[in-house]
């Protein structure tokens, strides 16, 4: 069994990017001051990873206010609004309002891609995060005049614009996320539909894996058994941490995604330091029985909420539970 | 002595906008550059011309406007044993605070908020000042902890602590004592709000006061039924934001409390018109669930985020909406 592992998704700004960001939005610094603060910040990022011998590397995403904001400020036919909770977290994101058709113009993604692949060695992967449909039109205001699954076609549809528009997309893994699918609220307005939104979603698109997760909870039960039957998909990622149980439930009675299995192992929302090889048992208990073809360890969510200096320590807590794994796995 | 409606009455939930040297003093306090004692005394100020906005609103249950709170967790943890401080994290866009860590021991070690309210009390011409303190659920959801690794006997020690102070506010002659625990809502399991329900004991039990508890934002639908059993008189909820898709949920559940109905969206800068708001308590009272008598008008959550003037007006007609309520109902 091939033993990967990656960081989620977002990082912690640094106190300097946090002020750059500030003068930058309030005018006191340029755009090209601005992007020598993020370049510096992305190469600090990737310092991290590279010190805990990542393989798969984010770019860290830390300059979006948050998983929507990028699209939701930069696409034709919505804007950012009002600020609600995200998830059971005490973090606010700003509702999407959907008042036409979302079209992406500006392609933002591809150049933060392009970004991150100029910090690659030939033997790493860059990962690319993006809000799945169902979580995005979950997460947003639809004042479209359509039904919601129109407005979830139609953002798959524009974030496969943004995605056919990376470059070298063979270098990248692609990650899908949809907290949205722990909750019965959300998946119950899309349900039977996952497919067909993904079919959009991933049309011609040539990524070198591409990973569905979902975390804060575990996917509602139907919610599992359509991703584990999406095609185009090749990993479908847990999170372990918050509900171990229903995990172990859900991998057991249903199977896995194509011989893989993604699992948040580290509790991105905590401060204190897992010990990495209890966590290794606990989850070498769980895969040992499985037919994997590989496991693709994570964090349980996105680092950025929790301080900068603890999200470095989780990188390398999570490196090394793999490290374990690898050894008794591998 | 000031007459509270019988129908009706105002309120706020209590942060508002930081006025006057507010945000200076608590950067002072922080810096070392004030002591305790002193920084409250100056930040009296600000509370002054909090309360002059209530009274020209004419809101009849107010609070001090939570001005020397930076952060509503941060500043109890501040004067909590046990907390340390903590680091940066961020709350929403490029905003942060600092997310207190517990290290140790929760014990409470003296008064927190009280000379504040005491304060506010004595300029509020007559009017009641509620007190107010984030509750032991919110205090353990948004602190990092490192000592007792288990919620329940987290929130349950907060519980202990806090309960001094309110025993406090009750000494001082406080009527009404509000607990806001919005991470409720963000975990809607029965399992949570029954932690929620074992600290409210400890909190309130034997105190002859008024007991609220504020939850607002996620899906209080989920969890009202276990709310219900909470022991206090008052559940404050938030309303208007989430286009009162609560209401039918409070006669399934038979709601047998008071209620603090938020009819003031605190996200949004468009001032709801008096006729609005009017509109608004219709809707609760077509539902038949309750009396006028128990029905407290407030706003969604907490005004600190609006622009003072905003805020003010907000405040106004909400205030002349529940006038005109009075008349109907």
């Amino acid at each position: 069994m091939n033993v990967e592992f990656s960081l989620l998704g977002g990082f912690p700004r640094s106190r300097r990017f946090r002020h750059a960001i500030r003068d930058f939005e309030e005018g006191a610094i340029d755009e090209a001051t601005y992007m020598s603060v993020y370049l510096q910040e992305l190469g600090r990022v990737i310092g991290v990873q590279n010190s805990f011998d990542y393989k798969i590397l984010i770019d860290g995403q830390f300059d979006w206010h948050d998983i929507l904001r990028p699209f939701s400020s930069s696409w034709r036919g919505v804007y950012p609004s009002s600020l609600l909770r995200y998830f059971d977290n005490n973090f606010f994101y700003r509702i999407p309002v959907f008042h036409g058709k979302p079209e992406p113009y500006s392609f933002f993604l591809a150049r933060k891609a392009k970004m991150l692949a100029g910090m690659l060695d030939k033997q790493e992967l860059g990962k690319i995060v993006v809000p799945g449909p169902v979580t995005f039109t979950g997460l947003s205001k639809n004042m479209t005049g359509h039904d919601d699954f129109w407005l979830a076609s139609k953002i798959a549809e524009a974030l496969n614009i943004e995605l056919r528009k990376v470059n070298s997309s063979e270098r990248f893994i692609l990650q899908i996320d949809e907290p949205g699918l722990s909750e019965n609220e959300v998946y119950g307005r899309f349900r039977g539909e996952l497919k067909e939104l993904y079919s959009i979603l991933l049309r011609d698109l040539s990524f070198s894996k591409i990973i569905v997760s979902v975390y804060f909870r575990a996917p509602v039960e139907k919610a599992y058994q359509e991703l584990i039957s999406l095609d185009g998909v090749d990993v479908i990622s847990l999170d372990w941490v918050d509900d171990k149980k229903t995990v172990r439930k859900l991998i057991n009675e249903y199977g896995v995604k194509g011989g893989g299995l993604g699992l948040g192992v580290v509790d991105a929302r905590s401060i204190y330091g897992e010990d990495p090889e209890i966590v290794a048992g606990e989850v070498r208990k769980v895969v040992e029985s499985l037919d994997l073809k590989f496991l693709m360890l994570t964090t349980s969510t996105w680092l950025e909420l929790i301080p900068f200096r603890y999200a470095a320590k989780k990188a390398g807590i999570l490196a090394s539970i793999a490290l374990y794994l690898h050894r008794d796995l591998a | 002595m000031y007459y509270v409606p019988d129908k009706f009455p105002t309120t706020v939930v209590g942060s508002y906008p930081k006025l006057g040297k507010a945000e200076d003093l608590i950067r002072q306090r922080k810096r070392g550059e004030l002591g305790e004692d002193e920084f409250h005394v100056l930040v009296q100020e600000s509370i002054q011309e909090v309360i002059n906005d209530y009274l020209w609103a004419g809101v009849d249950i107010l609070s001090d406007g939570e001005q020397s709170r930076e952060d509503m967790v941060v500043y109890f943890a501040e004067r909590l044993e046990g907390y340390v401080g903590g680091e940066w994290v961020r709350i929403f866009d490029n905003v942060y605070f600092r997310k207190p860590v517990v290290a140790g021991k929760i014990r409470y070690k003296s008064p927190m908020a009280i000379e504040d309210w005491v304060y506010a009390s004595s300029i509020s011409q007559g009017r009641p000042v509620k007190a107010i303190l984030t509750g032991p659920y919110t205090m353990a959801d948004w602190s990092f902890d490192l000592y007792y690794g288990d919620r329940r006997e987290l929130v349950i020690e907060l519980a202990k602590a806090l309960r001094h102070e309110i025993e406090g506010f009750v000494k001082r002659g406080a009527r009404y004592v509000q607990v806001d625990e919005p991470a409720l809502s963000t975990r809607p399991f029965k399992d949570d709000v029954d932690i929620a329900k074992e600290a409210a004991k400890i909190l309130f039990h034997g105190l002859d006061v008024k007991s609220i508890m504020h939850v607002c934002f996620g899906r209080i639908e989920r969890i009202l039924e276990y709310l219900l059993e909470i022991p206090v008189d008052q559940l404050d909820l938030e309303f208007k934001n989430s286009n009162f898709r609560l209401l039918p949920f409070l006669a399934e559940y038979g709601f047998n409390k008071e209620l603090g109905y938020g009819v003031i969206d605190v996200h949004s800068l468009q001032v709801e018109s008096i006729n609005e708001v009017l509109s608004d308590i219709e809707k609760l009272m077509k539902t038949g669930i309750l009396p006028p008598e128990k029905i407290y008008i407030d706003p969604d959550c907490g005004l600190k985020r609006l622009p003072r003037e905003i805020a003010r007006q907000k405040l106004r007609n909400m205030v002349e909406a529940a006038k005109k309520a009075r008349e109907v109902w």
